[in-house]
């Protein structure tokens, strides 16, 4: 099982949710805004990938 | 055994910790649902071969067709991607777009079941025409 993609999720998310706060509290909502927004493609890219490789294996496990 | 304990871990992990996440930054909280749902489904789903095979040999053995054990697979499928996109919009808070999965699912799943409609519709005709 894939756990890695869990924790490296899970990190990324954990990163840009402190950033999102340090951002916010000295007065940079942009800042922080763009830094979630970063930490949302970056996650994007990576599932999107995986999600394809699982669409895959459905098609081919189950006769489509 | 072992999946389901390695399922139940994993689920309760990401559970929590798309909690901790969900109060700063509730995508990424959904993002990493998704990605522990595509982890345990692909798990889940390395084993499913040996169930095919099973279930394969016992329609030998009774002497069906194959083709027609085809469209339940289909249908099977399209039941689990419908039902979990359904429930990751729901947890997004989207119960419109939910909906609307479960009615695509609905619709695909129809049209998956129309080649054994349609050779029950023709076997029932058969007996219909023979006196």
């Amino acid at each position: 099982m894939d756990i890695d993609l869990i924790f490296k999720i899970a990190a990324i998310g954990i990163i840009v949710a402190v950033l999102n706060q340090l951002l916010v509290r000295s007065g940079r909502e942009e800042q922080a805004l763009m830094t979630t927004l970063a930490g949302l493609v970056v996650v994007l890219m990576i599932l999107v990938r995986e999600i394809s490789s699982l669409f895959q294996l459905i098609k081919t496990l189950f006769q489509f | 055994m072992e999946l389901v304990a390695k399922a139940a871990v994993i689920c309760v992990v990401v559970a929590l910790t798309a909690l901790l996440l969900e109060r700063d930054t509730p995508e990424l909280g959904l993002l990493l649902t998704l990605a522990a749902v595509a982890a345990v489904l692909t798990y889940a789903l390395s084993f499913y071969q040996q169930v095919r095979d099973m279930l394969t040999a016992l329609m030998d053995q009774a002497g069906l067709e194959t083709a027609l054990f085809a469209p339940i697979l289909k249908i099977v499928a399209i039941s689990l991607i419908a039902r979990l996109g359904a429930d990751v919009c729901k947890d997004s808070g989207h119960s419109a777009l939910s909906s609307l999965m479960d009615t695509a699912g609905t619709v695909c799943a129809l049209l998956a079941a129309r080649p054994l409609l349609e050779r029950t519709l023709a076997l029932l005709l058969g007996w219909g025409g023979s006196p």
